[in-house]
């Protein structure tokens, strides 16, 4: 072992005090008449490095600033976990557990571009430092390890664990400086210099790396904390947003939000599709007043509270109607804009009401466009003002695009420009959805604003009308017999027959449930999409619950048999009662209710 | 005679006034939003036309319910008909007269009709004997069966339901209906000696958020003696 631990401050009188003249051999470095050219180049070295938030950056400004001055090839290394945005440990790698810290190289400098240097060492390689080898040793001891001249013997071993290019060849010969990456406690690296044969690295270019060194570690430290901060803001506003929208019969669904400020990630602005009974879908896009975390709180309060809402199927003045009672039980600050839409595929209809927001925009096939203008309420947590819904005729194919005023207001200029621009944005109803999002976005360049923005879009083909049967049923004794009949008949219609005994069991069992209880006539509807939907609407507000019925129970089955028989079931009340349902996948022959019922 | 026999049927003839004054009232409410939120009256025009492909031009027929008059009565008028319509409701009757000058129309409950035998060679009534509670049921389409002539026929549209006399909303207003599902509302013409020559079972989704999707039955049937 030639190479050892250096203390530079400890290396002769004055030399921790600064980049003075010191004693020693001075081949490769700075020449003393230098000092004023010295002092630029840290000067603009630690600037360089020092500006960026971004780990890799950091490091290749830090290599680019040894070579060619300081040394002919340098490489910087950083933990691997650093990269993955795990905290570091804070002890030193140990020698003997290099193993489990590896390090990967996320820059490479070279003064001569010589392919086999560069080829040897290639950034963004993951690699295990020889266990005691310089590199290794400096991170031990949190010290620079200075090698004069690295022999044959030194090559080949740390070759030996060095997966690409000939790198003996490159070392033999050559001095060799580890620099630790070392900041508040924490090793996060090193960096390794590469001198001309037969030269060392003086004094001053050891106390000059370490100097850089230092200003790179603080860098990547800072871009780690940085990031680390972004993520978690990031991971936080992903949680408060839906991932993807649900798929559903009749209705598309694509939507985009980007952050007024990246860095934080998340901001007031909110969109939501909620599936509901009847096939139906609520569509919401919401605005908190305010940018930053304090209104992203505030926007996931009043996002829970409208999926909450919407759940009881009310309708959507009165849906904002109470939004604005939980907001202003929630806190002064709880202000929002707030549009609440219902698409009902089936009657190709959207009602919907307006908290102050923006108005949204339908779109036709032919590409004409038009601003809905609907009544705008005060927005959500003034209190005292009343919301009123307006009923919006549909076309197959329309566009129904819902934004945040983001997307639209540019400072300095009327709203109106920017959603007569919006109304215009769309030039191709007909396109792929998510590219519609895309071309929108772009039109309406949205490249240097500030505000959040939140963007929502709805292609509503509807249903046809020949898919939905509908009845009204007064509870009786004879109504799971009525049932049965409507639902083969409107099977055998629809050519469907083969999944005839299977709907009608599971629709005698909710009809069954439904007339024990209910007072008023039942809503029985069956639809026709990708899958078969059969619902119960009565005027009861108990769901029914899976329990575990005892051998002597009379009841208590029937909903464990349309568990296991259909695709899907669920339950929600509704504002007059509640409504059951199951779905049966039409395309799927080898779903397991399938394999289950030919059991019977 | 009409007062025995709500009488008999425990309706007097005082509720009974009072009960179809709502339903005017709630029909003349309605008004033109009934032709708006359902547009498209494929099945009602499809029956119509099976009814013109049998009756010969000239013939007599009584519109049982004729709202505004559209499509129906205009359509009856067009294939050379001497139409005549009646309705509860007087803003949908004033509609009708402008709609279709050529028919006669009058403000008249169905249960109120003169049952002079011989009257008509063909009744319409789509979507107005679902006001009828069952009771009635037998009593309204006993008359509808006196007022035509023998082998007449009797058009009628209902919605397929189980429900008798059931208050519901419908565009924004209370109204009673009675339905039946479709083989005992068969069942219940042949009681009432017609047979059923044509019948169609369709869903329709009406244009609005008010009133559910229905499934609709139109019949086309023929007194028998």
């Amino acid at each position: 072992m030639n190479g050892v631990p250096m203390d530079v401050a400890g290396a002769g009188p004055g030399a921790g005090t600064g980049p003075g003249p010191g004693p020693g051999p001075r081949v490769t470095g700075v020449p003393e008449a230098g000092l004023r050219d010295q002092m630029l180049f840290l000067n603009e070295a630690t600037a360089r490095i020092g500006v960026s938030l971004d780990i890799e950056s950091v490091a290749r400004e830090f290599a680019a600033a040894l070579v060619p001055r300081l040394a002919d090839f340098a490489t910087v290394h950083v933990l691997d976990a650093l990269l993955a945005g795990q905290v570091p440990d804070p002890q030193i790698p140990a020698a003997d557990h290099a193993a489990e810290a590896p390090l990967r190289r996320i820059a490479s400098a070279s003064s001569t571009d010589d392919p086999a240097q560069l080829g040897a060492t290639p950034e963004g390689e993951a690699q295990v430092m020889q266990a005691t080898g310089p590199c290794q040793l400096a991170m031990a001891s949190g010290e620079p390890v200075l090698i004069d001249e690295v022999d044959p013997e030194l090559a080949r071993r740390l070759a030996s664990t060095h997966p690409t290019g000939d790198l003996a060849a490159i070392l033999v010969g050559r001095p060799l400086l580890a620099v630790p990456l070392r900041v508040r406690g924490r090793i996060l690296g090193c960096a390794a210099l590469i001198g001309h044969c037969g030269a060392t690295f003086d004094e001053l270019a050891l106390l000059t790396v370490r100097q850089l060194a230092a200003q790179a570690s603080l860098g990547v430290d800072n871009a780690r904390l940085y990031h680390g901060l972004a993520a978690t803001a990031e991971a936080l506003g992903r949680s408060m947003l839906p991932t993807s929208p649900p798929e559903l019969a009749g209705v598309q669904i694509a939507h985009r939000y980007l952050p007024g400020n990246p860095a934080i990630g998340i901001g007031g602005d909110w969109y939501d599709a909620i599936a509901l009974p009847g096939s139906r879908v609520a569509l919401v896009v919401g605005d908190v007043m305010g940018h930053g975390i304090r209104s992203a709180s505030v926007m996931g309060h009043l996002r829970t509270a409208v999926q909450t809402l919407a759940a009881l199927d009310l309708p959507p003045e009165q849906v904002l109607r109470h939004l604005d009672d939980v907001a202003q039980r929630l806190g002064d600050e709880h202000l929002a804009t707030c549009i609440y839409a219902v698409y009902d595929p089936v009657a190709r209809r959207c009602t919907i009401a307006n908290a102050g927001h923006i108005p949204p925009v339908l779109v036709h096939r032919d590409g004409s466009s038009r601003l809905l203008r609907i009544p705008s309420g005060a927005p959500i947590g003034v209190g005292g003002v009343a919301f009123e819904t307006a009923e919006i005729h549909t076309e197959e194919g329309d566009l129904l695009v819902l934004c945040t005023d983001g997307l639209v207001e540019v400072r300095g200029q009327d709203i109106g420009l920017g959603l007569a621009a919006l109304c215009k944005g769309v030039a191709d109803a007909d396109q792929p959805l998510e590219e519609v999002c895309e071309t929108l976005l772009r039109n309406l360049n949205t490249e240097d604003r500030e505000d959040d923005v939140a963007l929502l879009i709805a292609r509503l083909n509807g249903i046809p009308s020949s898919n939905v049967a509908q009845w009204y049923l007064e509870p009786a004794a004879s109504t799971a017999r009525q049932v049965r009949r409507l639902v083969r008949e409107t099977l055998a219609q629809w050519d469907l027959s083969e999944h005839s005994d299977l709907v009608e069991l599971l629709a005698t069992e909710l009809v069954s449930n439904a007339i024990r209880y209910a007072s008023r006539p039942l809503e029985f509807r069956l639809l026709k999409t990708s899958s078969l939907l059969c619902e119960v609407n009565d005027d009861d507000h108990h769901l029914p619950v899976l329990r575990h019925a005892g051998l002597a129970d009379e009841h208590g089955r029937g909903m464990h048999l349309v568990s296991r028989l259909s695709s899907r079931w669920g339950a929600s009340r509704t504002n007059s009662g509640k409504v059951v349902w199951f779905e049966l996948a039409l395309d799927d022959h080898d779903s397991p209710s399938e394999h289950l019922w030919s059991n019977y | 005679m009409v007062k025995d026999v709500n009488d008999r049927l425990g309706f007097d003839a005082v509720s009974w006034a009072a009960r179809e004054a709502d339903h005017a009232h709630a029909y003349d409410a309605i008004g033109t939003k009934y032709d708006q939120a359902f547009p498209h009256k494929e099945g009602q025009v499809e029956c119509t036309k099976r009814l013109v492909d049998r009756l010969a031009p000239g013939a007599r027929v009584l519109d049982l319910g004729c709202g505004t008059g559209l499509p129906t009565a205009r359509e009856l008028v067009a294939a050379g008909y001497r139409v005549t319509g009646i309705d509860i409701s007087p803003s949908m009757l004033a509609t009708a007269q402008q709609n279709v000058p050529e028919a006669e129309f009058h403000l008249l409950d169905m249960v109120d009709l003169d049952p002079s035998p011989d009257q008509y060679e063909a009744v319409v009534a789509f979507f107005s004997v679902l006001h009828m509670p069952r009771t009635r049921m037998h009593e309204v389409l006993g008359l509808l069966r006196g007022i035509l002539v023998p082998g007449g026929f009797l058009a009628l549209g209902m919605v397929e339901a189980d429900v008798d006399d059931t208050p519901i909303t419908f565009l924004g207003q209370r109204i009673r209906v009675t339905g039946y599902p479709r083989y005992e509302f068969r069942t219940l013409l042949a009681e009432c000696n017609f047979e059923t020559e044509w019948e169609e079972v369709r869903s329709y989704a009406p244009a609005t958020v008010q009133a559910a999707p229905e499934v609709q039955i139109f019949s086309l049937s023929r007194r028998v003696d």
